[in-house]
């Protein structure tokens, strides 16, 4: 019986952890061409303009699709066709107008211009690839990832 | 005695050889330093030096053009734009200028695929707390009848009047103040 009680109480810890985690939005897709999916949660949505972005969504853009997200701090990144990236963390906090944000790009093109974030500290924004970190120090940021192997068709 | 005199005569001719040698000298140009008195490069390594222009030597360069690039850069959001509209004294009517910039606005709203405008009244401190809090509503409402009335869709205007609580020029009560008497408008 007790290890189902820790069980239950873990259960819904995480509940309320990843519900606090996901009650604000940390920016709205503003441009969209074709056709995009975003992974929230383990199921699929088809991106729409306006859509809110969270934590942890992981979007995945078609061939000949793109998908652009302003972010709360205004930063702002594209992401080209075939990209797959997500939003590992993000924090902004407007009074401060301080925070730091982690994106993972697996797959594509992803450009990035900073906002507040960036203009207060240059190393706030992190771009993840499958090798290496990158900070935008530049207040630009363009990167690209080619896929090791090309999948069977 | 004579062995010493010849020594002499033989030790001053040696002597005279010597030096009339080293006067051949004294008239030589120097054929490979430079024949101005100062070189020409010393202007050069005294000047302060620059390491790069710019915030950072690796910043300076721009990035290279990638043709796959494209379409990301592409698709990056429009830059969030912010505007001030001046009005006339205790009216939601604009000043002259601001009829010419209001322009500019709505240009910018219609430029975006989804934009969303956040328009926020504001007034001087002439006039009551109460009776400002009305006025930068009508101020907000004028701008948002001006948005609708040039297409743009109603479901992405947000307004709000703020009266004379956020000064942008700090005034004593009862100033009239013309770069108090504004909206703001957020456009993203």
């Amino acid at each position: 019986m007790v290890p189902k009680k820790i069980v239950l109480a873990l259960l819904s810890f995480t509940l309320l952890f990843s519900s606090t985690g996901y009650a604000q939005s940390v920016g709205v897709v503003k441009t969209l061409l074709g056709d995009v999916q975003l992974s929230r949660a383990g199921e699929f949505v088809k991106v729409g303009l306006g859509d809110e972005v969270f934590i942890d969504d992981a979007l995945h853009t078609d061939s000949n699709s793109s998908v652009g997200i302003l972010f709360n701090d205004n930063t702002r990144i594209g992401a080209g066709p075939n990209t797959r990236f997500s939003i590992d963390s993000y924090h902004f906090d407007n009074q401060s107008q301080q925070g730091q944000a982690d994106l993972s790009i697996v797959n594509g093109t992803l450009a990035l211009v900073g906002g507040q974030l960036t203009a207060k500290r240059l190393d706030a924004v992190k771009v993840h690839t499958p090798t290496t970190t990158l900070t935008v120090s530049c207040s630009t940021l363009s990167v690209k990832v080619e896929p090791l192997t090309k999948e069977a068709p | 005695m004579m062995l010493t005199h010849i020594f002499r005569i033989l030790s001053f001719l040696l002597l005279s050889v010597l030096i009339t040698g080293c006067s051949g000298y004294s008239s030589a140009v120097n054929s490979f330093g430079p024949e101005t008195p100062t070189s020409e490069m010393r202007e050069e390594i005294e000047a302060p030096l620059v390491l790069a222009e710019g915030e950072s030597a690796f910043c300076a360069k721009p990035v290279e053009a990638d043709p796959e690039m494209e379409p990301a850069i592409a698709a990056l959001p429009a830059e969030p734009y912010r505007a001030r509209l001046y009005f006339i004294f205790d009216t939601s009517t604009f000043t002259a200028e601001s009829e010419a910039a209001a322009q500019k606005v709505f240009d910018e709203i219609k430029a975006r695929q989804i934009a969303e405008a956040i328009v926020i009244g504001h007034t001087d401190t002439m006039g009551s707390e109460q009776y400002n809090i009305g006025l930068s509503e009508r101020r907000a409402e004028r701008v948002r009848q001006e948005l609708i009335r040039r297409g743009i869709p109603e479901n992405i205007i947000t307004t709000k009047g703020m009266g004379e609580s956020e000064l942008l020029i700090d005034t004593a009560d009862e100033v009239a103040e013309a770069r108090n008497r504004r909206v703001e408008i957020d456009v993203r």
